[in-house]
């Protein structure tokens, strides 16, 4: 058999293993190749929506709320999530409260005047109060970060 | 001598004949065993009405009533369909055999008045009954139908869990295995006594030997994780096979094991409890091929270490992937929410993987106490089918980082050989789901025509676009709305076509397990002790 291609081997071996077949014993055909990539600028969406869909906001971000509450005497917790596609970098965001920033997938820079601080998978960061900072997404995955504010009322 | 390429394509061909012959090409299209082959893809490989969305959008329930036995509780394992007759194991410990003409009884086993196989340890529905879907061989020249289930005939009288071979036609028993799995003892949380289960993992008949898995009732507490190989022709423990995922607690078999050429597949359950150490070897929570004629492993997938081990099991029976446009692969989701595509071939111990799903350097190197990630008790546990090269499941997705539940209610179709930027192919959101766990059962597919039982008691087609236009567009990471997918660096993707029949009992009968394809009809049965068939 030296020479012959798999599929030759496929076709005699499956033809000596065949038996009669009636017409509902035909194979489907298997059509399971990349289907066309849908344009970017698309329009003709389905129905689906999210139910707690990102919103994008003037700092360049998707964001939305998952969590919100008055916790302690005077204090107010908010728990946002944050994304930023790759190669793309915010304009300056300043939070109403102390935040923790954690990064849950990609990763990213943080900087604020003159420091930077990277942003890896896992990272857990910490932002004061009015602090201006920018944040960058230097790799190839969307950055996706959730945010926790602390505010006092 | 066989080149290389040639022998390999002799193995695919004898898959394809032993396949043709495993679902009956002499008779009728058959679903002889769970997840349709032993490379568990339940993918229905003969063309019928099914494969048209035009026939499919009529289908309704076809019996004049669904089959109920007496005395039924839940069906928490898959029917399997062979030469005109159904077969399926229920919670009140019953094996039955009905006609798939008439939804009629054909036998039970035990027969009337015999003691039922059931459990005294009896903690949650893998636990009371007959949660194994069963298999279909030949033993000697009798077709024979196997199924695991525990029996309080031996040991302790506790049910022990035990392989049956019964005569398909008749239903009389040909040979019972000796004990697999062992309780001798219900004290919860005790660790000295042993609390094995057979459980929900079906029975594997491959090069004539059966394989099947050992996991535990309810992790109280994690017991031996094993696979157990008994002779196909006597029910004897297969001499010179042996695995167990450690050597001492862990490492469950919830699944049931998949096989291509002469290696083993399966999926393991967690190891870490309590203050306990890690066990040496580790096996638990690990994608895993053994050598079938004696368990030794070949390579090994543990993308979650134990460091990180909160019970994410791998629950999820393994696919393998086959014929595809790449080479084939092993894919499972494990119950964290990731999907994983493993080679086939890997030749070191540590597999060698394909691909993950969500993507992230996790994909290289597994997951980092430092990275942030959860792996915890979640419900990402029913197998995907493989269809070609894709492969369509209940899984995680983009959102597995922030939303982790949100995936229970939604199919996703991965492209297997695609990059990581073109391996979602769509998404669906099935209707009629309910409850916070189990809202979808294992999906089926044939000639891209995907099917799959809801909680709410509905059994959902959804057509892949390449048979089917789809209804629109709509954003792969599903938190993102549609007008802002390509902004936030997402691929906009199709949203298929579905039919959504909803089954006579409502909410309250909702489905469990695979929806079985044969000869264009659709098998299903559910919580309430029904077996329905639904025809165009």
């Amino acid at each position: 058999m030296r020479g012959m291609t798999p599929l030759v081997c496929v076709i005699l071996l499956f033809s000596a293993a065949s038996c009669n077949r009636r017409p509902t014993d035909k194979r489907v055909d298997i059509k399971t190749a990349l289907l066309p990539e849908i344009a970017a600028d698309d329009k003709a969406f389905s129905a689906y929506q999210p139910t707690n869909a990102y919103a994008a906001s003037a700092n360049g971000l998707l964001e939305r709320t998952v969590f919100q509450a008055d916790t302690a005497p005077g204090t107010h917790i908010d728990v946002r999530d944050w994304k930023l596609p790759p190669g793309k970098q915010t304009s300056a965001i300043t939070l109403p409260g102390a935040a923790f920033i954690e990064v849950r997938s990609g990763s990213g820079t943080l900087m604020s005047g003159a420091q930077t601080q990277q942003l890896p998978l896992g990272a857990f960061v910490s932002v004061s109060q009015d602090q201006s900072f920018t944040i960058t997404n230097s790799g190839q995955l969307v950055l996706t970060m959730r945010v926790y504010v602390v505010t006092g009322r | 001598m066989l080149t290389r390429k040639c022998a390999r394509a002799a193995i695919n061909a004898g898959l394809l004949a032993g396949l043709l012959v495993a679902t009956g090409c002499s008779t009728i299209p058959n679903w002889s065993q769970f997840r349709y082959s032993s490379i568990r893809q339940a993918d229905q490989y003969f063309e019928s009405e099914l494969n048209n969305p035009s026939k499919v959008s009529t289908l309704h329930p076809g019996w004049s009533a669904p089959f109920h036995p007496s005395n039924a509780t839940w069906f928490t394992s898959s029917p399997i369909v062979y030469n005109g007759m159904l077969y399926i194991g229920n919670g009140n410990g019953f094996f039955y055999a009905i006609n798939i003409s008439t939804g009629a009884q054909v036998w039970q086993y035990p027969p009337a008045g015999g003691k039922a196989l059931v459990s005294k340890f009896t903690c949650n529905p893998s636990s009371y009954g007959i949660a194994s879907s069963a298999a279909i061989t030949t033993i000697g020249s009798t077709d024979a139908v196997i199924f695991g289930a525990p029996d309080q005939s031996s040991g302790k009288h506790l049910g022990d869990g035990h392989l049956f071979a019964l005569n398909a036609a008749s239903g009389a028993l040909i040979w019972e295995s000796p004990a697999l799995a062992q309780v001798t003892g219900t004290t919860m949380g005790s660790t000295s006594e042993l609390h094995e289960q057979l459980g929900y993992s079906a029975p594997l008949v491959w090069n004539g030997a059966v394989y099947i898995g050992t996991a535990d009732h309810c992790d109280d507490p994690i017991q031996q994780g094993k696979i157990m190989a008994v002779d196909v022709a006597t029910g004897n423990l297969k001499s010179g096979f042996s695995f167990s995922a450690t050597p001492t607690r862990g490492g469950g078999v919830w699944s049931s094991p998949s096989a291509y050429d002469s290696w083993l597949f399966i999926s393991t359950g967690n190891t870490r409890i309590g203050a306990s150490p890690q066990p040496s070897p580790n096996y638990g929570l690990s994608m895993l091929s053994l050598d079938g004629n004696t368990g030794a492993v070949v390579w090994q997938h543990q993308p979650v270490p134990f460091s990180l081990d909160d019970d994410p099991d791998w629950s999820a029976t393994p696919a393998v992937t086959w014929p595809t446009s790449c080479a084939n692969m092993i894919v499972a989701t494990e119950k964290d929410g990731w999907t994983w595509g493993v080679n086939e071939t890997s030749t070191s111990s540590a597999a060698s993987v394909a691909w993950a799903f969500p993507p992230g350097p996790w994909s290289t190197g597994g997951f980092k106490p430092t990275d942030g990630t959860v792996h915890g008790d979640t419900d990402y546990k029913r197998p995907g089918t493989s269809w070609g090269s894709v492969f369509a499941g209940t899984m995680g997705g983009y959102d597995t980082t922030t939303n982790l539940t949100a995936g229970y209610p939604r199919l996703t179709a991965l492209n297997i050989c695609g990059s990581d930027t073109q391996r979602v192919r769509w998404l669906k959101d099935i209707p009629a789901t309910s409850g916070p766990t189990y809202d979808l059962g294992p999906p089926t597919v044939t000639g891209g025509m995907f099917f799959v039982g809801t909680a709410g008691g509905h059994v959902v087609a959804v057509a892949d676009p390449s048979i089917q236009a789809a209804l629109g567009s709509r954003c792969e990471d599903p938190d993102i709305s549609n007008s802002l997918c390509t902004k936030a660096g997402h691929r906009l993707v199709p949203d298929p076509w579905i039919k959504d029949v909803a089954l006579p009992g409502g909410s309250n009968d909702g489905i469990f397990g695979e929806p079985v394809i044969v000869n264009g009809k659709i098998y299903v049965a559910t919580w309430a002790g029904n077996v329905y068939m639904l025809q165009p």
